[in-house]
């Protein structure tokens, strides 16, 4: 954020070329759309006073006409929140998609429609605002105590992406009918059919920008460092806030218009810094303009593509063209503090952590035979022994034992992940191999009629492959840092989840039960995944001895490391591959979706266990048992309907998370 | 918690204190065993309608209640049992009402393994994917009958496919018989999805093939997919003007009339013109039964709306 003192006249033409390039193509791109629907002589007559009785003017100008407006209005709105985000927050990967606030906003829109459809009447807007300011305020709360680290919020933005898409999945898996008109409108469709959403757009939009050039000046200091700010006499909490509501406000309205448009608020201030805007006024005046263009060329350019029978949504096509950027803004992130163990006080730490772990390990069997032994039927639940009890177990002991041993894995990958980055909010689910696992999975499922279990497996293990690969070719570069191999991973999973996203407002029948797979069921699971699952959560259990000796030594720093004869580079490939491995294969066996390989770990922090040894085996055995408890009420809650465990598992989870993070 | 000596003992003891809330829970009883065991289930609501369409009422049936409010016919008889989720019916559950067989349309081929330890599987396809939208299927209703006839083969009960046929055939004629000189204009046969975006019926489609033998043309020649269908906006069907309208699910009325307030749809002539036809919810890929279904209904409520 140097704002130096560059003369301006040097930089004057800079961050026009790519506006004005990226204009011409729109511009371009959108002639040949209209010629193709009406001949030149009449664009003029279509715009102004179009002809009630030609459909084909009336659809330009009900139809191209205001779907170019709003692709421009909501480019603009997407460039200046962006700006004013990555500014405020002093990151150069914030944006309203990256941050999690579209996705808040988009799930408070479908929480009213199907509980408070009164408030819809109040007004979209409004609705999608109060999301996305929640998600903002959690965003605040959970990266906080790291001190606002670029790495951390821009992960606790997908944690919070991920928890409002679990939250949204539980809602269709239940009310699919009701909601995909929602989903539809969700995946960023520009397609208007009058211009009262431009009308909409357009005032609000000026308000908003009337109001960030208020905030110029103080959000300009905040450029300078905290420090440099206060000397200056600007509250820095007050800047920071305004700025960060401007921005939360265009995000709900960008939401509330046309869905989530994910890449264009990242992208905008990106292009016209690269091309020279340095100085806060520059940006936020080139980057609005460029994410402008940006949306309105996207958006022609997808109403160029031949028509298949399906359309594409735009918001879609900008986050496929986005994964490329942020792969390659990546290594422009500056490099954050080397990996230190988290801050934060450690929560007291147990005095005899093998009591503890003791404890737990007994309980693990007693609750194992629980869930398999009690249990829903037809007549309520009930304890089932001798005959009935062996007719039931082959049904519910190979799922309680996948679910145990998925999440025991989730668990100790999410372990070794946040304690190799030091960060608290370092995921599984983040790391980009679930998203392979869910693509190969899906082009399994459209090449295939009925595939089997075990051809499922093997495709969705064949894409876990293939992106651990490209990651660890990706990580190759800079000795494997970490927070890069986060980040890389956030990328992926943002592919994963449009090609999900498209395929939903496909309408597919064949998703429903893609769907379910998704949000972590493990009705699939049979003996042969079971005991395969089992033997797996075994043998991570039996390398904990072995990794647990990297993981206290690695945090010393590289060279402390070295000396004791661990090598840092390797050890973390090492590290980073067997947690991709557990990762891949408890998506597999319980889907791609729980908070397991978040809460494991830090419940076993808050019973004290912090060397890395207990810390990883508390952890492993925490996550199972959270799995499992998820697994066992799941089955039973709704008889004969089933709640699949990882979705109950990160919607009861997710809550306390928060609360947990946030506290310290 | 007891003394750790004995597994056993902790066990019984486990298992005596557990017996406590078993009483308040279960009032007591054991859960019953299926009073009778056999019969056909169905796995999907395809099947199940084949099933009721045979004239066999199913062991067991998928979101029973969202059948009602949305496939409607053939009605499912009071007792079948609810087997849970379309993607997930409760394979526990299943085990105990001990079926004779299941039909299903394939959709859970992951767990046909483990389901044929229960019960034979018998598969009931009665929607071509296969051929999409290439030239030479003998189109959806010719497969679906063929479909049904296995089916019936299958069951033992092959007369009764060719009762249901013959159903359909009826209704064929009748819906012809009503439909002579009212209306000669093709169709638009969609459902609104979400007040821009329509669902709608393409070559591919069953709905196709019923226009074809009512005699009326269907509007839309563009693109559908493996199952018919295609997803496009509503001003996309400006190709016919002359065309007709029908909305399948009851919802679309209201749709509708907030689309025709729009200037860009008043223009549409079959809503300017008021062609619109809304029917009750139909199963877009139920093979015989919607076919009658759907063709009963478009001839009771077509000449209704259609000038």
């Amino acid at each position: 954020m140097a704002d130096t003192a560059m003369p301006p006249s040097f930089r004057r033409f800079g961050p026009a070329w790519p506006v004005a390039g990226l204009f011409l193509l729109a511009g371009l791109a959108s002639l040949l759309v209209l010629d193709r629907q009406l001949p030149p002589e009449l664009w003029w007559r279509a715009l102004l006073d179009p002809d009630p009785a030609r459909l084909d003017q009336l659809a330009a100008h009900y139809v191209l006409f205001p779907r170019f407006a709003v692709a421009l209005l909501v480019g603009a709105a997407l460039g200046l929140a962006g700006t004013i985000l990555q500014q405020v927050l002093r990151n150069p990967l914030a944006e309203p998609a990256t941050l999690g606030i579209s996705a808040g906003a988009h799930l408070s829109l479908a929480v009213a429609t199907l509980w408070v459809p009164e408030a819809l009447a109040l007004g979209r807007e409004w609705v999608a605002l109060a999301g996305a300011g929640l998600s903002a305020a959690a965003l605040l709360a959970l990266s906080w105590r790291k001190g606002l680290s670029p790495v951390t919020v821009i992960l606790a933005g997908l944690v919070l992406s991920l928890y409002a898409g679990s939250v949204s999945g539980v809602m269709v898996l239940f009310n699919h009918d009701l909601l995909i008109g929602l989903f539809l409108w969700g995946a960023g469709f520009l397609d208007q059919q009058d211009w009262g959403m431009a009308a909409f757009l357009a005032p609000r939009l000026a308000v908003l920008a009337v109001a960030a050039l208020l905030v110029l000046r103080p959000l300009t200091l905040l450029g300078l460092g905290e420090g440099g700010a206060r000397s200056l006499g600007l509250s820095v909490v007050g800047a920071r806030l305004a700025g960060l509501t401007i921005a939360v406000m265009l995000a709900a309205l960008t939401v509330a218009a046309v869905g989530v448009v994910s890449f264009v608020g990242l992208a905008a201030p990106t292009i016209v810094g690269m091309a020279g805007a340095r100085r806060l006024g520059q940006r936020m005046l080139w980057a609005p303009l460029c994410g402008a263009a940006l949306l309105w060329a996207t958006d022609s350019l997808v109403l160029m593509a031949p028509i298949t029978y399906r359309e594409l949504p735009t918001g879609a096509v900008t986050a496929v063209l986005g994964v490329p950027m942020l792969l390659w803004l990546l290594p422009r992130l500056r490099s954050t503090a080397p990996p230190v163990m988290t801050a934060a006080p450690p929560p007291p730490r147990a005095s005899r952590p093998g009591i503890v772990l003791a404890g737990v390990a007994l309980l693990l069997p007693l609750v194992l035979w629980a869930a398999v032994a009690f249990g829903p039927g037809p007549d309520g639940w009930s304890w089932s022994v001798g005959a009935d009890f062996a007719t039931l177990e082959p049904w519910r002991l190979p799922r309680a034992l996948a679910a145990l041993s998925g999440g025991a894995m989730l668990a100790v990958a999410g372990t070794v992940l946040q304690r190799m980055t030091g960060n608290p909010l370092a995921a599984p689910e983040i790391l980009g191999v679930s998203s392979g696992a869910i693509l190969g999975v899906i082009a399994l499922m459209f090449s295939v009629e009925a595939p089997e279990r075990g051809a499922q497996i093997a495709a969705g293990g064949a894409g876990a492959v293939a992106v651990l690969a490209a990651m660890l070719a990706l990580g190759r570069k800079d000795g494997f840092s970490p927070d890069r191999l986060l980040l890389a991973g956030v990328a992926t999973s943002s592919i994963s989840g449009v090609v999900v996203a498209v395929l939903m407002a496909g309408q597919d029948p064949r998703l429903q039960t893609l769907v379910t797979w998704l949000s972590g069921s493990t009705y699939m699971v049979g003996w042969t995944d079971g005991l395969a699952a089992l033997s797996l959560a075994l043998l991570a259990g039996a390398a904990i001895p072995f990794i647990a000796r990297w993981l206290d030594l690695l945090p010393l720093g590289g060279g402390v490391a070295a000396a004791l004869g661990v090598s840092p580079s390797l050890s973390r490939i090492a590290l980073f591959s067997l947690s991709a491995v557990l990762t891949a294969a408890a998506t597999l066996i319980v889907g791609p979706l729980s908070f397991v390989g978040l809460m494991g770990p830090h419940l076993a922090r808050m019973l004290g266990l912090q060397r890395a040894a207990a810390h990883l085996a508390g952890s492993a055995m925490l996550g199972g048992l959270v799995m499992l408890l998820a697994d066992w009420l799941g089955r039973g809650v709704i008889f004969p309907y089933q709640v699949p465990a990882g979705l109950l598992a990160s919607v009861i989870g997710g809550p306390f998370l928060l609360w947990l993070l946030g506290r310290r | 918690m007891p003394d750790m000596a004995g597994a056993p003992d902790r066990r019984r003891f486990l298992r005596m204190a557990s017996a406590l809330p078993l009483g308040l829970l279960a009032g007591g009883t054991r859960p019953v065993r299926a009073e009778e065991a056999g019969g056909a289930c169905a796995l999907d609501w395809t099947s199940a309608q084949a099933l009721l369409a045979l004239g066999i009422a199913p062991r067991g049936l998928p979101e029973i209640d969202r059948y009602r409010r949305s496939v409607i016919e053939p009605a499912v008889p009071a007792g079948v049992p609810d087997i849970g989720a379309r993607a997930e019916p409760n394979l526990e559950l299943l085990d105990r009402l001990a079926p004779a067989r299941f039909v299903t349309d394939g959709m859970l081929s992951a767990v046909h393994g483990r389901l044929a330890r229960i019960a034979p599987l018998t598969l009931y396809r009665s929607f071509d994917t296969g051929s999409g939208e290439s030239e030479g299927r003998n189109g959806q209703l010719a497969f679906a009958i063929a479909a049904l006839r296995g089916l019936a083969g299958e069951l033992g009960v092959p007369e009764a496919a060719e009762l249901a046929v013959a159903r359909l055939d009826r209704a064929l004629d009748e819906a012809r018989a009503r439909l002579t000189g009212v209306v000669t204009r093709p169709l638009y046969v969609l459902s609104v999805l979400d007040g821009r975006r329509v669902l709608i019926h393409g070559r591919n489609s069953l709905y196709q093939d019923l226009l074809d033998r009512l005699g009326i043309g269907n509007a839309w020649t563009g693109p559908s997919g493996p199952y018919g269908h295609a997803t496009v906006t509503m001003d996309r069907l400006t190709g016919r003007p002359e065309a007709g309208l029908v909305n399948i699910g009851s919802e679309g009325k209201r749709a509708l009339e907030a689309l025709a307030a729009l200037p860009l749809f008043a223009g549409l002539p079959f809503l300017r013109e008021g062609r619109v036809t809304i029917l009750p919810p139909i199963l877009f890929y139920g093979g015989v039964p919607t076919a009658e279904r759907f063709v009963r209904l478009l001839g009771e409520r077509l000449p209704q709306s259609h000038g």
